[in-house]
């Protein structure tokens, strides 16, 4: 039906149970910068239950700040820990040195059992194009990987990378969040349609009322992806945003789990092993 | 989750916007019902857009014909400091507003364009009016931004503090606040907000079981914003169904007919 999820949702009833919901841009544990509620471990597992969420792709705070290496090993921990319904990103730090990354990238990627990797050049203090980041774009081009950045610093960069490797997947964090009168907006979704390795997300703290609809008509359902902060910010605030959205259920499917999906699919990686564990059954 | 609950929108908007998004066809009040049908959101109570980005004098008056026979939308009145020669004294105002049927007053903060200053030497002769006819003031920041990290605590403490029966409600309040929010709930019981911004995980659950269900209304900013997040985390919350129903509406319900007693 067109139309049952916004119907549902209005009405306050249960979401149908093939729904495939895929959180690809959450986090855990509090971060400093400020106040949550809860972002610790033990609530990770909320949203899976309540609204039977295939997937949390997670970043622990350390990774993207000041325990690159430390928060990474979390990740790797969460992931068996909870058995395929928390997964992960890994981070490299431009500033560690290029061998050190190119371990990292093995260790968590090669080795280990995350399967996307996270950049945050804001924090880092480095600008996307630098040779920080080398080792990881060149690594998700070999192994045809999802790279998502908190920013892109400006179209033109991206532009510039999605051209240079062409294989990684580049995810845009936060783009429903802008207003897209703005004339860089704009340029995103130009650039957008003119590379097939460039997705945006839904993660905003604030929904402007129709930038999703707005996203979606510029560049297709297929090219979104949710994602919601969580659990610093609220599943539900991102998850109602889509549900309420002014579009088709295919279209919702699609962002809500189907893409990410694909994208992860296409990974060179190999299968992992999600190590089931009491607590993730009993989530099940 | 068969209940459905009663959704009264304490933040909304009516009139032409100074940069409208591609979207945004009709912002009059039969737009503004539009768009309360599809996401479900039963009444509203309104500011003009003249009030906050003209000038009080025009949307005040604006507001009223857009609202005229309709009993889902609700006026509220921007105000501005007395003593001065473009807005009517804080009794008089008030008497026009018990004859229109306003039953609510928005004051927007000082900002680097324009704004009124809220401390007590400026705006305490509103305050003490307000407060003696039980009319709570919505305090709207104005920021460019889409919703507030920055409220000027010290002068929200020193209002609620002076003029215990004033009900102060922080409009648009953001995530980013719950440091400095905590504080100020626990000490001043007249200290009210939206949780429409409000969008920490479990942020609504937690705010109810501190310091209860009776402070929190719902507020969407349309046409602004999405009321989806906001209506499904409220809706879905884990809270029971009487502490839901107050925030959805129950809260702002009360306050206003408890205005003017």
């Amino acid at each position: 039906m067109k139309n049952l999820l916004f119907r549902t949702v209005k009405n306050g009833l249960s979401l149908p149970e093939d729904l495939v919901v895929i959180d690809a841009h959450a986090h855990v544990d509090p971060p400093c910068v400020f106040g949550t509620v809860c972002a610790h471990e033990q609530g990770l597992l909320e949203p899976i239950r309540r609204f039977n969420v295939k997937a949390v792709y997670v970043t622990p705070i350390d990774s993207i700040l000041t325990d690159t290496i430390g928060g990474n090993t979390r990740a790797m921990e969460l992931v068996a820990r909870y058995g395929g319904r928390v997964r992960g990103y890994m981070v490299v730090n431009p500033n560690h040195s290029r061998k050190v990354s190119e371990q990292e990238l093995n260790r968590c990627l090669l080795e280990g059992n995350l399967e996307a990797i996270k950049l945050h050049s804001f924090f880092h203090d480095h600008p996307m194009d630098g040779p920080g980041y080398e080792p990881a774009l060149e690594f998700a081009d070999e192994f045809h990987l999802c790279v998502l950045s908190h920013t892109w610093d400006s179209p033109d960069t991206l532009c510039k990378l999605a051209e240079k490797y062409p294989n990684a997947f580049f995810y845009v964090a936060h783009f429903t969040g802008n207003l897209m009168h703005r004339p860089e907006t704009r340029k995103y979704i130009d650039i957008t349609n003119a590379h097939p390795n460039i997705y945006l997300d839904t993660t905003s703290s604030a929904a402007p009322l129709g930038a999703v609809e707005y996203t979606v008509e510029a560049v297709g359902a297929d090219r979104v992806i949710f994602g919601t902060d969580y659990n610093w910010l609220s599943f539900e605030f991102g998850f109602g945003k889509i549900l309420y959205a002014d579009l088709d259920d295919e279209s919702k499917r699609k962002i809500l789990g189907l893409n990410f999906q694909g994208i992860i699919q296409r990974s060179l990686l190999g299968p992992k092993d999600f190590s089931q564990s009491e607590s993730s059954k009993r989530a099940d | 989750m068969n209940e459905k609950l009663y959704f009264f929108d304490v933040n909304v908007q009516v009139g032409p916007l100074t940069v409208p998004q591609p979207w945004h066809r009709d912002l009059t009040a039969k737009g503004t019902l539009d768009l309360m049908d599809r996401f479900g959101i039963d009444e509203a109570l309104v500011v003009h857009t003249l009030s906050r980005e003209g000038h009080p004098s025009r949307g005040n008056v604006r507001i009223l014909d857009e609202t005229c026979c309709n009993r889902r939308l609700h006026p509220s009145w921007t105000i501005l400091p007395p003593g001065g020669p473009e807005f009517v004294p804080p009794d008089r105002c008030i008497e026009l507003m018990g004859d229109n049927e306003v039953s609510a007053a928005r004051v927007v903060a000082k900002y680097a364009g324009g704004g009124v200053p809220l401390e007590i030497p400026w705006m305490g002769k509103w305050y003490e009016a307000l407060a003696e006819k039980r009319i709570p003031l919505l305090l709207d920041m104005n920021h460019t931004s889409p919703f507030y990290n920055e409220f000027p605590w010290m002068t929200i403490d020193r209002i609620c503090e002076a003029f215990p029966k004033l009900r102060l409600v922080l409009l648009g309040a953001g995530y980013r606040i719950q440091r400095d929010l905590y504080a100020m709930l626990a000490k001043h019981e007249n200290l009210y907000m939206d949780i429409g911004f409000y969008c920490l995980q479990a942020g609504i659950e937690d705010l109810v079981f501190r310091f209860g269900a009776n402070r929190f209304l719902f507020g969407s900013y349309l046409p602004h914003y999405s009321p989806g997040g906001p209506k499904f985390a409220l809706t879905y919350a884990d809270l029971p169904f009487e502490d839901r129903q107050k925030i959805a509406g129950g809260n702002l319900k009360r306050l206003l007919s408890e205005a003017w007693s």
